[in-house]
């Protein structure tokens, strides 16, 4: 059985200028895979290559096993797309659009386009040009999960999307995984990826540069504690516990800012005993896991792409 | 050909064809009732007309103002109808493809289980429908402002007419969506197109100025266009064939080039 993504040294080039170089990766059957890197850094480019809207230079993309550019219509058939850029027929109404996209295979989505619409809150009756950024974006999240189709492409997903109607998606998106759909979603948001994907590739300056299960990206990744004392505390207290890294102590040792890695039990018991002021907690940032483990393994990669799994 | 498309197509065209349409059937009613009054003083009408140019009589295509293929010929159908029509099948045949990509529906668009080829073909359908439809005003508008001032207009003549009058569009729409397949704004074919058929224009009224630019007039594709002609005596000059060729051959380009480019602006 052909898997629902198979890429091998797909390089695209815009005149000289570098889109991808060289990525290779499968997505399997069933699972949700996050492509994760910052804006750009190929991901569209890739995306519109598995679309088949642009050729590539060299190298191949497969979806069930069909060329991407060669047997496109086939694809296409076969899948839920979502662009990251949502431009919409500004004179239909949400309702025509979704009509419109149907009809193409057959008319048949109207019971889960309805079901769709209520579970994301949108009047479809209204013209697409009336609409904001986010229902805009609802409307197109439809159009794609409405067709029940085997493999969803959604290139930034939740881009506009209020945070609850985020985690209503994400919500969507794990009932689509429990019926077994395979999801390629592509994000710069690391949180965003850590809730929904089970594995992930990185991709930056168009290379692919790790595909790492979610669990094992989870024990690398770095996440910024910026701390407030009312008396000062020796860094050493910080630096003893494992994954803890003390960034810059300001303030007579009253101000630090940590650098945490693995788990955060070990630090949330030190800090239940020190007379904490204040204190924020950043997400990781994407950048920062991208310094901190992958700029060796870059250059060492550089040469060499990175292999289907790792 | 996608059925779908043709008919998502032809329904988004319909107000534009709608609009052209009742301004094409307006002016050839409202003009023709202008015929009986110059009818009556053809002669010194005429003899007026002598006076001016060679050149503006080319340019407006003026020969016989006494009957009413000359007149509407000379008012309408040889230099207005192909300007009007002319701005409507450059401004959609140029938009067919290159506008979905400036707009970025193109994604949506080509998001759909079927080839570009199949989803050009029903754009190009659509079009066709609005030209013939044009036309068909075009023709009735003739028919009835005739009858309004007892002027009977045979189904040879316009048969001739009609064919005439479809060549131009079907040749210019042709190479306006043949210039959108390679672009991806609207703008630049719609102006490269409209350059084109300008030229085309110039070189139909140098080229009957004197013998010596005659050779010219192959160039051109006002040339074979003469809905005066066919209006008149129900001839279909052969030199039409070669307006379908055009616009057929440019459609088949498009498909072509439209198959195989990257489509992203």
């Amino acid at each position: 059985m052909p898997l629902p993504i198979e890429v091998h040294g797909l390089t695209r080039y815009y005149g000289k200028y570098r889109g991808i170089v060289d990525v290779t990766f499968t997505v399997n059957e069933g699972e949700v895979f996050g492509f994760l890197g910052p804006n750009g850094a190929g991901k569209t480019t890739t995306i519109r290559q598995l679309m088949g809207l642009i050729k590539p230079t060299s190298g191949t993309a497969r979806i069930f096993g069909l060329d991407c550019w060669a047997d496109a219509a086939a694809v296409k058939a076969r899948v839920g797309y979502l662009p990251g850029e949502i431009h919409l027929y500004e004179k239909m109404t949400g309702a025509e659009f979704l009509d419109f996209m149907g009809a193409f295979r057959g008319g048949k989505s109207r019971r889960r386009r309805d079901e769709l619409a209520e579970r994301l809150d949108i009047d479809l009756s209204r013209t697409i040009r009336h609409l904001s950024k986010g229902n805009r974006q609802k409307l197109a999240i439809i159009q794609a999960l409405m067709h029940e189709a085997p493999l969803l492409i959604l290139d930034e997903p939740t881009s506009g999307l209020d945070p609850l109607k985020q985690i209503d998606f994400l919500d969507l998106i794990r009932e689509e995984r429990a019926r077994g759909v395979t999801v390629f979603l592509s994000s710069h948001l690391l949180d965003e990826v850590d809730r929904i994907a089970d594995r992930v590739g990185i991709i930056r300056e168009g290379r692919l540069v790790a595909i790492e299960d979610m669990e094992q990206l989870k024990r690398k990744w770095e996440r910024h504690l910026s701390l407030i004392l009312r008396e000062p505390v020796a860094p050493e207290r910080f630096t003893a516990l494992d994954g803890v890294v003390v960034e810059s102590v300001a303030d007579e040792g009253r101000h630090l800012e940590l650098g945490v890695r693995g788990p955060v039990q070990p630090l949330l018991r030190l800090l239940a005993e020190l007379p904490v002021e204040d204190f924020t907690f950043a997400p990781a940032d994407l950048e920062r896991v991208f310094l901190r483990f992958y700029s060796a393994e870059t250059t060492e990669t550089a040469m060499e792409p990175v292999g289907v799994e790792r | 050909m996608s059925v779908v498309m043709l008919r998502r197509a032809t329904r988004d065209l319909r107000p534009t064809v709608l609009w052209y349409g009742l301004g094409l059937f307006l002016y050839a009613v409202s003009i023709i009732l202008l015929f009986p009054a110059i009818r009556e003083d053809t002669e010194m009408i005429n003899q007026y007309l002598e006076s001016f140019p060679a050149a503006v009589r080319a340019a407006f295509g003026i020969s016989d103002m006494g009957t009413l293929a000359g007149f509407v010929g000379a008012e309408y159908l040889n230099v207005v109808w192909p300007l009007i029509v002319g701005v409507f099948v450059i401004m959609t045949g140029a938009g067919l493809i290159a506008m979905e990509i400036d707009r970025g529906t193109v994604e949506f668009w080509l998001s759909v289980p079927e080839t570009r080829t199949r989803l050009l073909l029903g754009k190009l359908g659509a079009f066709l429908a609005g030209i013939v439809a044009l036309v068909a005003i075009t023709l009735l508008g003739l028919v009835i402002g005739g009858a309004l001032v007892g002027e009977t207009i045979g189904p040879a003549p316009l048969l001739a007419t009609g064919v005439v009058l479809l060549s131009f569009p079907v040749a210019v729409g042709g190479y306006s969506v043949l210039l959108s397949s390679l672009s991806a704004d609207r703008g630049r074919p719609a102006g490269l197109a409209a350059g084109i058929t300008l030229l085309c224009y110039i070189l139909w009224v140098v080229s009957s100025l004197s013998a010596r630019w005659d050779w010219l007039r192959y160039l051109s594709i006002f040339t074979p266009f003469k809905p005066q002609d066919a209006l008149a005596s129900g001839t279909i000059p052969v030199g039409v064939l070669v307006l379908f060729a055009i616009g057929v051959v440019s459609a088949l380009g498009a498909l072509v080039i439209f198959q195989r480019r990257d489509v992203i602006a």
